[in-house]
């Protein structure tokens, strides 16, 4: 069997079991469920490894043709994979960690009552996410892409006994699919355009020059729609914070490490298309640096662990975004690896302390939590988000620093440089606020299948960072040029390169040390305002609410009360009875009385006869 | 006999046998059984007989009333193979789901009596012949709404029935016009189909005959603004008749234009598709945001129908291979997805005594099979990947986008428009605290699972293995869109 098609069902397998598993038995051990559900990913992430590893050293390229989904006229889509640099590499972390992922999750759902659904949901993700990577042609792909936002669905409002998780879970889905809207009615256009071609991405690639500007950039801006949707950015960002109501594990899988980076993977992958459009690229950038920024301001005043964690990582994902606009694609996937590790790594240990805290949330209420295995793992995977060098991190952002500063474009740059700023602030406070108390609270530990994965993440979180050492460190930017991706490259001298980083981290030390000086031993969180303009996110949700909801609402009542009811069918049912009550004026004249009768009879004669006479009167 | 005469008459007669005699209403369950099953196997082996390389196959020609040129002329093509095979799928699972909660007699005849007439309506290729059917199919569900449904049933039956009917007429009155005018012109009477279509008809004359026929087909489907009949019919009529209406016979409407306005005045059919686009994308919008506020399950399922045909429409009305594959396509994938989600509305019903959707909640927690399977129908109504409804959807969509940008972008919008009532109505039905109609929820049975895992087999192998499915239907369609010179993309 072909390696990528075993990569791929692995998941698919496992799911397909659990279900059957609990559909057909009514009580089975938990430990079956553990099995079915390590056994999927832990194959695929055995094979990404082993494909990764020949794409990066043999240059191999892997491909599998499973079966031709859809063939009418010229609209080929072929079910083929394939696993070039840019697909292997993001198999090679997307696999690994969903099955790290996986296993911490076995400690963490273990005795709960919906163990094997958990599973079947969370293997059916990473079916979807490996056919969203390695998908060959953009159809194929979408399939991918829409499957992950339905298993991110199902798994959000995974807890339905509380609705307004399944509210959450709606509201993720169909952002989701306002962004796929987008992604659709682009692929169709450039179907139309170019398709007869031929449909996978090789073809698209090669005859993307017979599209005329104008078109294209409809096509690039629409495609980076269906981006904003997935990967959280503004407009689209609103279902990322609600997103927390589900199991931790899931938000540590796919609202942090992985389907929320699909909406960067799309891009990189279209990255020919977007060197053609320029505007578009750095519309792109914008959107990025005004999310980042956003979203940095908005976790400093924010209270929910894992929603400071959520908008973390739609910040983190402006700063890709950001780098991808200026055309350092590989900058980008490169923080995208980066962060994959400590966001999940962040969110893990979040969740080991909320299980161990009776699942209570608010870091104010978290204060004091004793637990030093888990302390160490937090801190250091602080110390990566914010680019402290010479975490993974620091390599990663500074080169979309240099990147931005050597684009040109300074105000991206500037913003970038304060939501950095930013990030230091909020990440801090929160780790000050939990860890650095006086009085400690002692939890209950956190159990191995927990502890081990969340080990490895660690050390992947600190030397991650040397798969692609810069050149100013003598490295030789590896992952950059395992990718081989048409970059537009933006050069900046080493000296300074050098400066950059030096003044950023100073900046960013400060920025630690106010924190420290504001946050640890003291009160300061406990006299934050809760009602101002950034605690309530800048009432962007109550905007949508009164906007577009409560408008489709209105209208709704208003075609079915007004339009449908009065309009249309009170005057139908008016008809009909206007011709009944003619009826009735009419029976009245058929009454029984002979002389009325007699009466009809005379009329009718005495018409007939003048009838008579005008026709015969003219002959006559 | 051939097979498909044997599909059309084996259940009306069946139908009139078990009316005229009394006997008992297990036996009338167990010759149901076997009828339709006897029709379903015909069916497969119509499929695995027909040929994937030709258009109209399998034809029957016999006079019939050889004076006026009425013929029994009847055969299946691409597009009408998608309505036999479900007619003859959904008619046996429906009465496996439902074979507990009914026994009356005139339930399970009416059924039958229905299945014959819409296989016939679907192979028609004699006006006449179809006329006969399309009336026919309706009988029975007048009886049905009128006998074993709820609520206003009377009044609501009278009504569907009135509407229908005068609809019926205006195309009879059309039928009758092109046919003599084909006397005029060819001097003798016919109300063959392939005789028909070389009748030469002024422009007005064929607006005139168009709109005849025109009107019966939209109130069947129906599109706006001829619909209003539709959610106080499809509360009130029993689970069985909203099946029968909702998965068959508004697909034989849209059906109904394609085989006939297209074939009959393809000029003015030709001329007036850009209004029947703008009514099918507004009806799209339109029906799905009426949906949002509905908070009697059915009715909103009647909305949500509704507005799915309204994008069949649009395939259709589009002229192109994408948009016609795509329409017969959604009509199969629709029937599939609503029978399912209206036999699992029913029985919700008979378990819970309410259709109210603030009623509902918390099914999920003390049925999980049943929740599983109805969000997974809800979800095939929404098309998601790997569900019938996302292939066809994205073949309309594609085939509009051929049209023109613009109807491309709002037909897209049907992605959308469905997930705005049907996520909310899921989590209201089935999570949240467990309410107080569904503490005593009991899960589904054996025989309801029976009934309901084939069509969700079915949805996924047509989601996950499409071309399989198309390929039967994409000649008849090429046939089609060559005739009308719309062409493939060049």
């Amino acid at each position: 069997m072909n390696v990528l098609t075993l990569l791929l069902l692995g998941p698919l397998v496992s799911a397909v079991l659990i279900f059957l598993i609990i559909f057909l038995f009514s009580k089975v051990h938990q430990s079956v469920y553990t099995f079915l559900a390590l056994l999927g990913p832990g194959v695929s992430a055995f094979l990404a490894l082993f494909v990764s590893y020949y794409s990066y050293f043999e240059k191999e390229v892997f491909s599998s043709h499973l079966f031709t989904w859809l063939h009418i006229g010229d609209f080929v889509v072929e079910a083929a994979l394939k696993a070039d640099a840019l697909s292997a590499f993001m198999i090679l972390f997307v696999a690994p960690v969903s099955f790290l992922i996986h296993i911490y999750a076995t400690g963490y759902m273990d005795g709960q009552r919906s163990y094997g659904r958990f599973f079947a949901y969370f293997n059916i993700f990473v079916f979807f996410m490996l056919l969203l990577v390695l998908a060959d042609n953009p159809i194929i792909m979408f399939i991918g892409w829409e499957g992950v936002g339905l298993t991110s669905y199902a798994l959000i409002g995974f807890y339905y006994e509380e609705i307004k998780n399944t509210y959450a879970g709606n509201k993720a889905f169909i952002l989701n699919r306002i962004g796929d809207f987008g992604f659709l009615s682009a692929l169709m256009l450039l179907f139309l355009e170019i398709g007869s071609g031929g449909f996978d991405f090789e073809h698209i690639f090669y005859n993307l020059v017979q599209i005329d500007s104008g078109m294209l950039s409809l096509i690039a801006f629409l495609l980076f729609v269906g981006a904003m949707g997935k990967s959280a950015q503004i407009p689209l960002f609103v279902w990322l914070p609600d997103a927390m109501a589900g199991p931790t594990p899931v938000s540590a899988l796919i609202h942090a490490a992985t389907m929320v980076t699909a909406g960067v993977y799309m891009v990189a992958r279209f990255a020919p298309l977007y060197n053609l459009t320029p505007d578009i690229s750095i519309f792109i950038a914008y959107v990025g640096a005004l999310s980042a920024l956003f979203a940095a301001v908005v976790a400093t005043r924010e209270y929910d662990i894992k929603k400071i964690l959520a908008y973390s990582t739609m910040s983190q994902l402006g700063f890709m975004f950001m780098a991808l606009g200026v055309g350092a694609y590989s900058t980008a996937l490169f923080h995208m690896f980066a962060h994959a590790f400590f966001k999940a790594l962040l969110f893990m240990a979040a969740g080991a302390i909320i299980a161990a805290f009776h699942h209570k949330q608010d870091i104010r209420e978290l204060r004091g939590i004793q637990a030093p295995v888990l302390f160490v793992m937090m801190y250091i995977a602080t110390l990566t988000i914010t680019a402290i060098p010479p975490f993974s991190a620091f390599f990663s952002k500074d080169a979309i620093m240099s990147a931005l500063y050597a684009s040109g474009h300074v105000e991206i740059f500037f913003l970038a440089f304060v939501a950095s700023l930013l990030t230091a602030f909020y990440m801090f406070r929160m780790v000050f606020v939990l860890f650095f108390t006086r009085e400690k609270k002692s939890a209950q530990k956190s159990g191995a299948s927990m502890i081990y994965p969340m080990a490895v993440l660690t050390l992947l979180s600190i030397f991650a960072g040397l798969l692609n050492f810069p050149e100013i460190f003598a490295g030789e930017l590896n992952i950059s040029h395992w990718l081989g991706l048409a970059e537009q490259s933006h050069k900046v001298p080493h000296a300074t390169e050098i400066i950059l980083m030096g003044v950023n981290t100073l900046f960013i030390a400060g920025v630690i040390f106010y924190t420290y000086k504001k946050y640890a031993y003291t009160d300061a969180i406990e006299k934050e305002n809760e009602t101002s303009v950034i605690a309530n996110k800048f009432y962007v949700d109550a905007f949508y609410h009164q906007t577009v909801v409560r408008t489709l609402q209105a209208f709704s009542l208003f075609f079915d009360k007004t339009i449908s009811k009065s309009l249309i069918d009170d005057s139908i049912n008016a008809m009909a009875f206007a011709y009944y009550k003619i009826g009735k004026i009419f029976a009245h004249a058929e009454n029984g009385n002979v002389r009325f009768y007699a009466l009809y009879i005379l009329v009718g004669v005495v018409s007939g006869f003048i009838y008579l006479y005008f026709l015969l009167g003219d002959v006559v | 006999m051939s097979t498909l005469s044997l599909m059309i008459f084996l259940p009306i007669i069946t139908a009139f046998a078990l009316f005229v005699t009394k006997i008992h209403i297990n036996i009338v369950k167990t010759l149901y059984m076997i009828v339709t099953g006897i029709v379903m196997y015909l069916a497969f082996s119509l499929y695995v007989a027909f040929d994937a390389n030709a258009s109209m196959q399998f034809i029957e020609y016999h006079p019939w009333i050889a004076e006026y040129g009425i013929s029994y002329h009847i055969g299946v093509d691409g597009v009408s193979l998608g309505i036999v095979m479900m007619n003859a799928i959904i008619m046996p699972l429906v009465a496996i789901a439902l074979y507990k909660q009914r026994d009356k007699r005139g339930y399970w005849i009416n059924l039958l009596f229905v299945q014959g007439g819409i296989m016939g309506a679907v192979l028609s290729l004699d006006l006449m012949l179809f006329y006969l059917f399309w009336e026919v199919m309706l009988l029975p569900i007048f009886f049905m709404i009128g006998l074993f449904g709820y609520g206003n049933k009377h009044f609501i039956t009278m009504k569907f029935n009135i509407y229908t009917i005068l609809g019926s007429l205006m195309m009879l009155i059309g039928i009758l016009y092109v046919a003599v005018q084909y006397k005029g012109q060819f001097g003798v009477y016919s109300f063959d189909l392939y005789d028909l279509k070389n009748v030469k008809l002024g422009a007005r004359e064929s607006f005139f005959a168009f709109s005849g026929f025109m009107l019966a087909f939209a109130i069947k489907i129906p599109i706006f603004p001829f619909h209003t009949w539709l959610s106080e019919t499809y509360r009130s009529a029993p689970t069985g008749a909203v099946i029968v209406m909702s998965a068959l016979m508004a697909k034989l409407g849209a059906y109904a234009i394609w085989r006939f306005l297209f074939t009959l005045f393809p000029e003015t059919s030709h001329a007036l598709a850009p209004y029947f686009i703008g009514i099918g994308l507004f009806g799209l919008i339109y029906f799905g945001i009426s949906a949002m506020s509905q908070s009697h399950l059915k009715k909103m399922f009647a909305l949500s129908s509704a507005s799915h045909l309204s994008l069949v429409v649009v395939g259709f009305f589009i002229y192109d291979v994408y948009g016609l594959v795509g329409s017969s396509y959604l009509i199969v994938a629709h029937a599939v997805s609503s029978t399912a989600l209206f036999l699992m509305a029913g029985m919700l019903f008979e378990r819970t005594k309410t259709y109210h959707i603030d009623s509902l909640g918390g099914i999920a927690a003390v049925a999980p099979k049943f929740a599983l399977f109805f969000a997974f129908f809800a979800l095939s109504i929404v098309g998601v990947p790997l569900t019938a409804g996302f292939v066809a959807e994205v073949l309309i969509v594609l085939g509009a986008f051929e049209y023109d940008i613009y109807v491309g972008f709002i037909s897209a919008t049907t992605i959308l428009l469905a997930m705005l009532f049907m996520f909310k109505m899921i989590s209201q039905v089935l999570y949240g605290k467990v309410s107080e109609s569904a503490k005593n929820f009991q899960d589904l049975r054996l025989h309801e699972l029976i009934a309901l895992i084939p069509l969700a087999l079915l949805i996924l192998a047509m989601g996950i293995f499409p071309n399989y499915f198309i390929k039967k239907i994409e000649p008849t369609a090429k046939s089609f869109a060559a005739g009308k010179e719309a062409v493939y993309h060049e």
